[in-house]
């Protein structure tokens, strides 16, 4: 991976304004760096409330920092010139299938970022076809979107991002509201856009078993980074990951208890593939 | 499912008619509306009644859901045509009981305003039979565009129907839920006084509406992430372009307006 | 006599019209009083359907389904009083919230029983114990609370109805795995202290992995499997088939199986798998 910086997050401090005018609630971002690099995959992880969404809204210029600085391809959220040139590199896929799909038929809709782009038509009509093959959408292209799935429908708003050609693309907990299903469908779709475009992926999620899969992992809690580096390192940190509420994955849990149970199998141990082969590993060793 | 449920009563097809450019359609169907008021006697209606039918034929559409269309206003043609029955009293007596008479006259010109009426409902039925919905507010938004110099704003207006046309199914999908949902708490929505009835909706609405807000809220935030920024500037993916049907369609329609006129003018007027 | 009987029972959709479909094709179904049962089954399986039939709000086009003896469409009268004895909650039930209080939404099902003051003010303290709401929360409005509260408030609105039978729907859809684990215990809790039956509808395996007793699976309008977890995880080839997932650590045991490793079948908790691997190393381990 290369380490040219895509997104970099300076000493942040973010609060939502209050009910009263000029107030401010506490803080939902505490003095917060964090830097995005170009093509990689990285989830974010933390509990509801942690202050993930709001990550999401500064870096796509929705809101601005109250202090501290969000560069996004070396320029500045803060600069109101620049908020759709911002908006045009960073696309943004929400919890919701539903709620983010503007028009009535599929391709209108991914239509609708180049449109709003003011992009020539002949170009959009391309953007549009190559984006819905990219995601395997293309034979539903005239089809309503109300009567998809809800795998198909985030596909869908996927490849509205994609239309936009943006660099990098957040995800905010797209799986959330999807059966195991349609929860596959995304992640493959994701994953393929990182290895195949070179695509930037931030996936906000809580789903432990799709953050082993990236590249690095950002742990969030009370508006800060806890733990932040590859699966593995991060994953170490059991004690950090459930004092946040967050979850360790199955397999992990399985070797832990086998550790306490005498039998050290050996490497890190986060998904299905790797414990059956440590397994055999240990079995081998034994022998 | 009631999500299957396909708004609007579009019916895809590629037929001389589907091919009309949306714009072309909402002209000629306002044309043909005035050319079938300027009918004023049965040789012009005849002339229009069989440019109908010919269009119907050309469109595809199969007659029985045409006839679905006319089912609605039954009503509206019967009590107009009896109205006329017995009201108008020109021409020769037919049946008499004490005051109400019936004449050739009423009888014609009852005859004369179904059958318009019906020329009126298969015209217009067509217009939204043979464009999606998607075409039609697109067809709207660039039809209106001069209106942006008085300072109403066409693109506003066609994004509007759109966001209407693309929620209101999920809408009703979550009406329903809802409804399921109070329910099972034993809310009773069918029985008491229309009072208590109408009472019996706040467990409905309230959720309901703010569902609606967030959805709103999501859809604004959702917009403005991919760019949105009001028409301006703003380019279309389809293209619409006038073609060979359009014109032909224009020049078949001139012909029929010199027709009506001719026919007018040649025969007495029933009207 | 079994608490719940379902007896050739068969929904069509949208009948005589050209989107009809069978929801439920001739099913038979009975479930014994006592424990937590889960109904699983992919999205569009049918199982959202059949569950609506228990507490009658959907009529069947054949067949019949009995509450504790009695045919719960025998009248209107007798499909009305069902419903406070089969207490249903919905998907996403936060966003069923209407009242201006906590209280008085909890209070709404009660209400509709005909309750009087006294007996409402018991079912609403009683609810809101089970699901860890506290008194100092009735006032305020359920709109100010956070997500998951106002799930455990929707819930509690059902279990203050007292039901013989509680169905939640997706009771962990949408939630990080604090608010998630925090659900699942107070349904357990919920079934120790009141001795009702509970039956949960879901498509997270882990969820029904972590608290079921009995399985139910539902597949293109027909029951498919009913059992044990044990028994109905063991048949994981046949439930992947239908679109489902077993557990990981169910999904790692049949791993090491498929590679000549001796363990039981339909492990489904990291429990059972870390003694099963534990006894088979320590047991000499002979292949």
């Amino acid at each position: 991976m290369n380490k040219e910086i895509m997104i970099q997050i300076q000493n942040v401090t973010y609060a939502y304004e209050g009910d009263e005018e000029g107030s401010k609630l506490s803080p939902v971002l505490q003095n917060l760096s964090l830097d995005i690099y170009r093509g990689e995959f990285l989830a974010i992880l933390g509990h509801n409330g942690s202050g993930k969404s709001t990550l999401t809204r500064l870096c796509n210029a929705m809101a601005q920092p109250d202090s501290g600085k969000v560069y996004v391809d070396g320029m500045d959220t803060a600069d109101e010139k620049l908020e759709y040139d911002i908006r045009e590199k960073v696309g943004v896929v929400m919890q919701n299938p539903d709620n983010q799909i503007v028009a009535t038929i599929v391709e209108e809709d991914v239509a609708f970022g180049p449109e709003n782009l003011g992009v020539e038509p002949s170009e959009i009509r391309r953007r549009v076809d190559s984006a819905l093959r990219r995601v395997g959408m293309y034979e539903y292209r005239n089809h309503e979107p109300h009567k998809l799935s809800g795998g198909q429908k985030q596909r869908v708003a996927i490849a509205g991002v994609l239309a936009m050609q943006t660099e990098c693309i957040i995800l905010d907990e797209p799986t959330a509201m999807l059966d195991p299903q349609g929860r596959r469908e995304v992640m493959q779709t994701i994953h393929e856009l990182n290895r195949e475009m070179g695509i930037t992926v931030v996936l906000i999620t809580h789903f432990m078993e799709e953050a082993v899969q990236a590249d690095r992992v950002a742990v969030m809690d009370e508006g800060q980074i806890l733990l932040l580096g590859p699966p593995r390192e991060v994953f170490a940190h059991r004690q950090v990951l459930l004092d946040s509420g967050l979850d360790i994955p199955q397999s992990a849990k399985l070797a832990d208890r086998l550790q306490q149970l005498g039998i050290c199998l050996p490497g890190d141990i986060l998904t299905p593939d790797d414990f059956v082969s440590s397994f055999r590993a240990y079995r081998e060793g034994k022998r | 499912m009631i999500k299957d449920i396909t708004l609007g009563q579009y019916f895809p097809g590629n037929s001389p008619i589907h091919r009309l450019d949306p714009r072309s359609k909402l002209v000629l169907v306002f044309a043909l509306l005035i050319i079938i008021f300027l009918c004023q006697n049965f040789f012009s209606l005849a002339l229009i009644t069989v440019f109908s039918v010919v269009c119907v034929l050309l469109s595809r559409i199969p007659f029985k859901t045409m006839m679905k269309g006319l089912k609605t206003i039954v009503f509206v043609i019967l009590l107009t045509s009896i109205l006329q029955i017995f009201y108008n009293h020109e021409g020769t007596i037919l049946w008499q009981w004490h005051k109400i008479q019936i004449t050739t006259g009423g009888v014609s010109m009852a005859i004369f305003i179904t059958v318009r009426i019906i020329c009126l409902i298969f015209v217009s039925s067509l217009l939204t039979y043979t464009t999606s919905p998607t075409l039609l507010t697109d067809g709207i938004e660039r039809l209106l565009k001069p209106l942006k110099k008085i300072h109403i704003e066409p693109h506003t207006l066609a994004m509007m129907m759109t966001i209407a046309l693309r929620f209101i199914p999920t809408l009703i999908e979550e009406v329903d839920h809802i409804m399921a949902a109070q329910k099972a708490r034993g809310a009773d929505l069918e029985s008491g006084n229309l009072i208590k009835r109408a009472k019996a909706l706040i467990p409905i609405l309230i959720p309901l509406f703010v569902n609606s807000f967030r959805r709103a809220y999501d859809l604004a935030y959702a917009m403005e992430c991919r760019c949105y920024r009001g028409g301006d500037g703003r380019t279309r993916m389809r293209i619409m372009k006038l073609s060979g049907v359009d014109f032909a369609a224009y020049a078949v329609c001139a012909l029929l307006l010199a027709g009506v006129i001719v026919l007018n003018i040649c025969f007495e007027a029933v009207i | 006599m079994s608490l719940v009987e379902v007896k050739d029972l068969v929904y069509i959709y949208g009948e005589n019209t050209p989107f009809c479909k069978t929801a439920l094709d001739h099913v038979f179904l009975t479930l014994e009083k006592g424990g937590i049962k889960a109904i699983i089954g992919h999205t569009g399986s049918g199982k959202s359907t059949l569950i609506q039939h228990l507490n009658a709000l959907l009529t069947p086009n054949s067949g019949t389904v009995y509450f504790e003896g009695q045919n719960v469409n025998e009248s209107k009268e007798v499909s009305y009083q069902i419903r406070f004895r089969v207490g249903l909650c919905f998907q996403y039930p936060e966003y069923q919230l209407f009242e201006n209080t906590v209280y008085q939404d909890i209070a709404f099902g009660p209400k509709n029983m005909g309750l009087n003051e006294q007996q409402i003010d018991a079912a609403v303290q009683k609810a809101a114990s089970y699901v860890g709401i506290t008194p100092d929360l009735f006032q305020q409005s359920p709109f100010d609370l956070s997500g998951g509260q106002k799930r455990r408030i929707a819930m509690a609105g059902v279990m203050a109805m007292d039901p013989d039978l509680l169905i939640l729907d997706e009771p962990t859809a949408g939630l990080d795995p604090r608010g998630r684990n925090q659900i699942l215990s107070f349904i357990r809790d919920y079934k120790e202290r009141s001795g009702k039956t509970v039956l949960i509808v879901s498509h997270s395996m882990d969820d029904v992995a972590e608290c079921a007793d009995e399985v139910i699976v539902v597949n293109d309008g027909k029951i498919a499997m009913q059992g044990s977890v044990r028994e109905v995880f063991s048949r994981s080839e046949e439930l992947s088939k239908m679109g489902l997932t077993v557990p990981e650590t169910t999904r790692i045991i049949e791993r090491l199986r498929a590679e000549g490793y001796d363990l039981p079948a339909g492990i489904f908790t990291v429990e059972q798998a870390a003694q099963a691997i534990y006894h088979f190393l320590k047991g000499g381990g002979a292949d």
